[in-house]
């Protein structure tokens, strides 16, 4: 008996043990508001088990009976591991974290690595920062927010380029941009320029080579990864959101008012140039005497009605998303319509378009397919094209020669008013800007697919297969014309035309194929992960164009209307990059972590014997804080982590077929029935090789204060051999230029970044984060007898140049003969200053220093952010400033009230030396002077290019739920203004525009011309709601 | 939106694994390397024309140096000034960059792209003459210059060559081209424009150039100068306005049309007028050419601006319409500059046949006639005693030279050339330009941004061998000047 009751409590005991060993948890999740978080992670440590909370943040988990913690963890929040005791009900609230180290970052490949691990420097910009200004481009929402980069905005208008460089310019010649990586799929820049911002989830700035190892060749410039939104499990999210802006012009080069149109001080009714006499209100003629004997008499007063030429532009965007999803299915959709009304009157954008995120799991398989697709129309007054400079007319340069005293803003109906039309417009050498724009146009239309499609397979907990499919595929067409005009020849007008139209149709697609195989596994203290992958990428491009130079019927803009054989041309290129690639990343104790990679990379572009190539890369990282807990008892030191790493890439900057060196066809060929070919002024070298760049990074993160005071630096240094450029050669060879692998180049620099929240209250909230980067390029080796590579600009006046043992790029432009103590040499006849025989160095123009700030102010339910961007170090060359100096509305022109004077600081020749000059006055001190010798002579151009910039300023209001009621429909409301680009701070001597701007997206940088339109500053006001 | 193919993308998902066999990928589908030798011939020969006859400020100011035409607004070549257009830049990349760069790019095809041997000896021969033209432009105008090491494709930075020894050798390469004419062999036919492959002529041409190139030396090697006229004579030189080399433009497309044209008419620009120097000299003898040149201005006269002036345009003559004709052909080698040349020979006492006089007279009235007058306004206008050879001013070379001038008003590299070689007119002496920079310029720098700059090593040597320093200035003489 007692046998059996022993047996039965045994029993019993084991059946409870038994039952005991597996029992379900459950509990809610909250914020410090209390409000409950959908979508945490939850899982029992050292396990696979896992779930989520629901919509209303509560979650079960079934625990084995050894599961000693639970960790919740939820991007945006700081982790937090709670210990599994014997109730049944955890209940945890989460805080905030802004530097979440156990936050999940996407890297190479999307790789997803803690980012503890990292052994090389990142930053993360998410959706708010990315949208608190409402941009329409999400690249112009960088700038000033990360250290190392620098964004560029290259120009104003509709559709302006942008410039992303990270770390400074690796190579001389080739692509300095910075790779774009959107979900895990690379596309070029301009995938990531009309994609809508609001889709965006986070960009994840990867800063240096380091960081890109994984690309490699197209990643040596840094990469910037873009993970869009995906939907999450829960009831479906609509969201709804509607910005309103206004744009207008925020500065004009400074002019004088004085002196109106004519030349040598006598007045001209026709003349575009303002070397006139001074306005002194007495009536004049305006224009030609017209046929019928009519002619405007006019006031001789200045109106200064250039500025009313451009408007106020008005850009409208409207985006609705649909988010949602279930425990293995998640979508996101959504669409936006951006339509922008630019600054220069009747030019339009207009941007539509939508995105699919969709993703599924079964089991062990899963599924995703993530496409966009827009649809874009541009609509500008063709002032220049990329396709072909004929048929272009320079709006600006236009409206800029236009007198003071012209009446330009009652001429905008050329077709109605006799004093606006062609023949009768006052300007016998330019045509009248309104009628520019109304009759010389261009048109874009492009459809842009971007999209992916991602197969996973994870048999095995440690295995994991994935497979990626991403196509890039965006055509376009463009129209140009320009309408045909014939003058009356009875008097002095501009030339004619004889009509222009222009057909141009292109076709880029690429395709990426990647395959990964990740094997993650933990021995003990040591985690390991092993990720292979090989990588298949094709690049195609399509372009034909077909122009008319001369048409029949005026107004009819076929290409079959004309006279004279049509202008046509084609070029096709496809070049393809193969890749094997590995990434050993491994972890002791969760506080060191060390990160090998490899890649060996095949490209078409090169020789066989050439074109496959090997480098490796390592990083390591060491959280010390987590190794030494010690470190953090003085609760000062919350945070402590180095990093280090060193990595060999290499890039091949050259397009297709470029070894072979083609004929082209001759130019005006065919000559009647006669064909012409020409030789190539460019020899191509079949021996080529891949550049090949080092990198190095050491650095620092440290937190503070419970991580509530970040600070972190980073010194970087990379170098660039073996780069491939294009040097001149002497003509007599009969071609004038070749490339060559030859020249070094290095970016040293330090970036550092520290961000805080200076107070945290309940109800208000301070923070504020500052980069700054430090770097110095230099061009260190070039070729022997080659001391200088031209990269652009105008020949002869102002150039951008590559110096050997000078930083990276130099500006040099003409100059003024200097003596020795650098007075200017003038003429002891005509008093006018002499030219120096060659071009001089000005400097360089990128900046060697740069900072950011970046604050946030919260109260209660207002939130109030500022960007404000600094750079210095550099210099930039106005064209603008020498086409002032051409038609007379230069402000320094007037300094000596168009007289004589004698040029300050200058001296004569005399015998062996010079002597001052206090008495020989400039011949003249009119165009002869300012035109004929001073504009000549572009160092007066070249001004400090320091700017600081409030980029973006924005305050919203968070609508509280509480005013809503009890209703369930609207969970969420917001209403905001913001501004970009507000203010810009100059130095004095910057009287002519911004100092961003360029006048190409390539290498040359530092030239800005009157292609490009003045700045403009942009203030919206926006409301989105949330269903 | 095109329909984006399927197929490359299936197929990639089949071929995830390593492909290093890119086959023919990096060959460009749409640019040939290798094109018909005729063609590129054809555009080399239609570069010289257009590059000899350009009155481009930024690479030919020959006119405006001769003074046979002088600038309007921008006045800067007219008073020596080549830094703001760089002139000779442009002449030398024009020759050496593109136009001889093709003719020998021909020149080297056509033996193995002609099937027949003898048709493809005659293709290079004009090939080979017209580079010894243009080369004999470059030495001529620059001094030593890159001619073993040019064309060469392992020699991006030749080196510079002596330019007398470059001067013999081109000699010798024309009498090695007129040797090899084969009058009996097909040629190049239509795809060469001046002569439609005609080798006679191309012997003649070949002929003339070399007594033209043998008189150059005349003040300095008269011995050679003379050997190399009589050759010349002998073989058989321009003996009628139908020899003359003659590259014709069309009227469809502003690309064909003669560069005068384009920089008169098209451009809509007046930076040119006739220059009041050889105006006036014209007037003086009431030359026939007057109505042919020029038109006359507001006040019914003939009447040339100021060079080195700002000069108003339309207060002076303007050119006439046969000047601004779209079709007006280039002259690159012609008649009556032949029969000057001729004259010239006698003068300094090379015996070969016909006086000083009646080769002058032939001279002047080819001109007149080549231009459109009539033989008798030629025969009055040869009556004038400011004309007549024997009661004309000066000595041969002033009498000569002035009727030269004249008759090579539309050519002005050659004008020029005869100006600094014949020193009359002495143009610093009779009409210096306003606001000069120092003299008439006896030859070009060479270029500031190109050689100076990237075959620097070469270019600091050729300077120092031959002026000694390392400045290159206009105002050096050459090897040919006395």
């Amino acid at each position: 008996m007692r046998k059996l009751l022993s047996l039965l409590v045994m029993a019993s005991l084991f059946c409870t043990a038994a039952i005991a060993q597996i029992r379900t948890i459950t509990g809610k999740v909250t914020d410090e508001n209390s409000k409950p978080i959908p979508g945490v992670t939850i899982q029992v440590k050292g396990t696979n088990t896992g779930t989520t909370t629901v919509e209303n943040g509560t979650y079960s988990i079934k625990v084995p009976a050894k599961a000693a913690k639970l960790v919740f963890s939820a991007v945006g929040f700081a982790s937090v591991e709670q210990p599994i005791t014997a109730a049944s009900e955890i209940n945890v609230s989460l805080k905030v974290s802004s530097l979440d180290l156990t936050e999940v970052v996407v890297t190479a490949y999307g790789i997803k690595k803690q980012a503890k691990e990292l052994g090389y420097a990142t930053a993360k910009i998410d959706n708010s920062s990315l949208n608190q200004a409402k941009v329409v481009n999400p690249v112009t929402a960088l700038a000033g927010k990360v250290s190392g980069m620098q964004v560029n905005l290259l120009g104003n208008g509709v559709n302006p380029d942008i410039r992303v460089t990270l770390r400074g310019n690796r190579s001389i010649t080739g692509n300095n941009q910075a790779l774009v990586v959107v979900d895990g799929v690379p596309v070029p820049q301009s995938a990531l320029t009309s994609l809508n911002p609001n889709d965006i989830d986070n960009i994840n700035v990867l800063k240096g080579a380091n960081a890109a190892a994984l690309y490699g060749s197209d990643g040596v410039g840094g990469v910037l990864m873009v993970t869009t939104k995906r939907g999450r499990a829960g009831k479906p999210v609509i969201k709804v959101s509607s910005t309103t802006q206004i744009e207008s012009v925020s500065m004009y080069p400074k002019m004088q008012h004085t002196y109106g149109g004519g030349s040598d001080g006598i007045h001209d009714p026709i003349e575009n140039t303002s070397w006139g006499p001074a306005f002194d209100g007495s009536s004049k003629q305006v224009g030609p005497t017209l046929a019928d004997g009519s002619k405007l008499m006019l006031p001789y007063v200045s109106r200064n009605d250039i500025r009313t030429f451009w408007n106020t532009g008005v850009t409208m965007q409207n985006d609705v998303s649909l988010a949602g999803g279930d425990a293995t299915s998640d979508f996101f959709l959504s669409f936006q319509d951006v339509n922008i009304k630019g600054v220069t009157p009747k030019d339009k954008n207009r941007r539509t378009g939508g995105r699919l995120n969709a993703n599924k799991k079964w089991g062990i398989f899963s599924a995703g397919a993530n496409i966009g697709y827009t649809v874009s129309a541009l609509d500008i007054a063709n002032a220049t094209n990329p396709n072909s400079s004929t048929g272009t007319v320079n709006i600006y340069d236009n409206l800029l020669n236009t007198p003071d005293n012209v009446p330009l803003k009652d001429l905008s109906d050329w077709q109605n008013n006799k004093w606006a039309a062609p023949d009768g417009y006052f300007n016998g050498y330019y045509v009248n800007p309104y009628w520019a724009i109304d009759n010389v146009r261009r048109t874009r239309k492009t459809n842009l697919l971007n999209g992916n499609v991602e197969l996973g397979l994870k048999p095995l907990s440690w295995l994991n297969f994935t497979y990626r499919l991403g196509l890039y595929n965006e055509s376009y067409n463009d129209h140009a014309q320009y309408a045909q005009v014939k003058y009356t020849k009875a008097y002095q007008r501009p030339t004619d035309n004889n009509g222009y139209v222009g057909e141009f149709t292109n076709t880029s697609r690429r395709i990426n194929s990647d395959i990964l195989v990740t094997l993650d596994h933990k021995f003990g203290d040591f985690s390991g992960k092993l990720t292979l992958g090989n990588t298949i990428r094709d690049n195609y491009n399509n372009y034909s164009s077909i122009e008319a130079t001369a048409l029949v019927v005026p107004g009819v803009y076929n290409v079959s209307n004309r006279t004279g054989e049509a202008v046509v041309s084609q070029s096709l290129n496809n070049s393809r990059l193969t890749a094997q690639f590995a990434d050993l990343a491994l972890g002791y104790k969760d506080f060191l972590f060390l990160d090998l990679t490899g890649r060996r990379e095949s490209t078409s572009v090169l020789a066989p014997d050439n074109r496959t190539y090997f480098y490796p890369g390592a990083s390591a990282s060491f959280v010390f804080t987590d190794a030494i807990p010690s470190l953090k008892a003085g609760k000062v030191l919350s945070f402590g982590k180095l990093l280090v790493s060193a990595n060999r890439t290499g890039l091949v900057n050259l397009g297709a077929y470029s070894l072979e060196t083609p004929y082209n066809v001759a130019s005006g060929f065919p000559y009647g029935s006669l064909p012409g070919y020409s030789t190539s002024s460019r020899v191509n070298n079949p021996n080529l090789k891949p550049e090949f760049v080092n990198s190095y990074e050491g650095g620092v993160q440290l937190g503070f204060f419970k991580n509530r005071l970040n600070v972190s630096a980073t010194y970087f240094n990379s170098i660039s051999k073996g780069q491939i450029i294009a040097i001149s050669t002497s003509n007599a060879s009969g071609y004038s230029s070749t490339y060559i692998n030859a020249g070094k180049m290095t970016n040293k620099g330090l970036e550092f970044d520290v961000n805080g929240t200076i107070i945290e209250k309940k109800n208000f909230s301070w923070s504020v984060g500052v980069n700054g980067t430090y770097i110095k390029s230099k061009v260190a080796e070039l070729t022997p007898g080659v001391s200088e590579v031209a990269l652009g600009g105008y020949a002869n006046s102002a150039y951008i140049y590559a110096i050997l043992d000078n930083p990276y790029p130099i500006l040099k432009t003409t100059a003024y003969l200097r003596d020795d103590q650098g007075r200017i040499v003038v003429d002891g006849t005509t008093g006018y200053p002499k030219q120096a025989p060659a071009l001089k160095n000005m400097g360089q123009t990128t900046p060697d220093f740069m900072l950011g700030l970046n604050t946030t102010i919260k109260y209660k339910s207002l939130t109030l952010s500022a960007v404000f961007d600094y750079r210095t170090g550099y210099v930039f060359y106005n064209r603008l400033g020498k086409g002032l100096d051409f038609n007379g509305h230069s402000l320094h022109s007037v300094e000596y009230n168009r007289q004589p004077f004698v040029v300050p600081n200058s001296v004569i020749a005399s015998g062996n030396g010079y002597v001052p000059n206090t008495s020989v006055k400039t011949q003249s001190g009119q165009f002869d002077y300012w035109y004929g010798v001073y504009s000549k002579i572009d160092e007066n151009y070249v001004g400090d290019a320091t700017f600081l910039k409030l980029r973006e300023l924005s305050l919203t209001w968070t609508v509280p739920m509480g005013l809503f009621g009890k209703q369930n429909v609207i969970k969420g409301a917001s209403v905001g203004v913001s501004g970009r680009n507000l203010f810009m701070w100059l130095p004095k001597s910057n009287e002519f525009t911004d100092p961003e701007f360029n006048f190409s997206t390539g290498n040359a940088i530092g030239i800005s011309d009157a292609t490009v339109y003045p700045p403009t500053r942009i203030i919206g006001f926006n409301i989105s709601l949330t269903f | 939106m095109k329909r984006i193919s399927l197929l490359p993308i299936l197929s990639l998902l089949a071929f995830t694994a390593c492909k290093k066999d890119f086959g023919s990928m990096n060959t460009d589908p749409k640019n040939p390397v290798a094109v018909p030798s005729a063609t590129v011939f054809t555009y080399g020969q239609k570069l010289m024309a257009d590059v000899y006859t350009s009155t481009s400020v930024a690479s030919a100011p020959w006119r405006v140096l001769a003074q046979s035409w002088t600038e309007n607004t921008y006045v800067y070549e007219a008073q020596y000034n080549f830094a703001a257009y760089n002139a000779p830049d442009g002449w030398w990349n024009n020759f050496y960059g593109t136009t001889l760069a093709n003719l020998e790019n021909a020149k080297k095809q056509f033996p193995t792209d002609i099937a027949d041997p003898a048709k493809a000896r005659n293709a290079a021969i004009i090939a080979d003459i017209l580079e010894v033209y243009g080369f004999n432009i470059l030495v001529t105008t620059y001094g030593n210059i890159p001619y073993k090491q040019a064309f060469n494709r392992s020699i991006p930075f030749p080196a510079y060559d002596d330019a007398k020894t470059v001067y013999t050798d081109l000699l010798t390469r024309l009498d090695t081209c007129i040797a090899g004419i084969n009058t009996g062999a097909a040629s190049l036919g239509a795809a060469d424009q001046i002569y439609k492959g005609d080798m006679t002529k191309w012997k003649k041409f070949a002929a003339t150039l070399k007594l033209k190139m043998a008189m150059l030396l005349a003040d300095t090697d008269l011995t050679t100068a003379t050997k190399k006229v009589t050759e010349a004579v002998t073989t058989g030189v321009f003996a009628a306005n139908s020899d003359n080399a003659l590259f014709v433009y069309q009227s469809d497309a502003t690309t064909n049309t003669n560069p005068v044209w384009q920089a008169l008419v098209n451009s809509g620009r007046h930076d040119f007028a006739p220059a009041n120097t050889i105006v006036n000299v014209m007037n003086s003898w009431s030359d026939p050419r007057l109505p042919l040149y020029y038109k006359k201005d507001g006040s019914g006269n003939y009447s040339g601006a100021f060079p080195g002036k700002a000069n108003s345009y339309g207060s002076y003559s303007d050119f006439s319409d046969a000047w601004q004709s779209q079709v007006l052909p280039a002259d690159l080698l012609d008649y009556a500059e032949t029969e000057f040349l001729l004259s010239e020979a006698v003068a300094r006492g090379i015996a070969i046949g016909g006086t000083a006089e009646s080769h002058y007279n032939a001279g002047i009235t080819a001109s007149i006639l080549f231009w459109g007058g009539s033989a008798t306004a030629a025969t009055t206008y040869l009556l004038q005693p400011g004309v007549a050879y024997t009661t004309a001013a000066g000595d041969y070379k002033q009498k000569i030279g002035y009727q030269k001038w004249i008759a090579l008003a539309n050519r002005g590299w050659d004008a020029w050339t005869e100006i600094r070689r014949l020193k009359q007119p002495n143009l610093d002496v009779v009409n210096p330009p306003t606001g000069a920079n120092g003299k008439l310029p006896l030859r070009f720098y060479y270029p500031l941004t190109t050689e100076k700059v990237s075959n620097s090593v070469n270019w600091s040597a050729a300077v120092k061998t031959q002026f000694g320093g390392t400045d290159d200035l206009v105002s050096y003489k050459l090897f040919w000047m006395p």
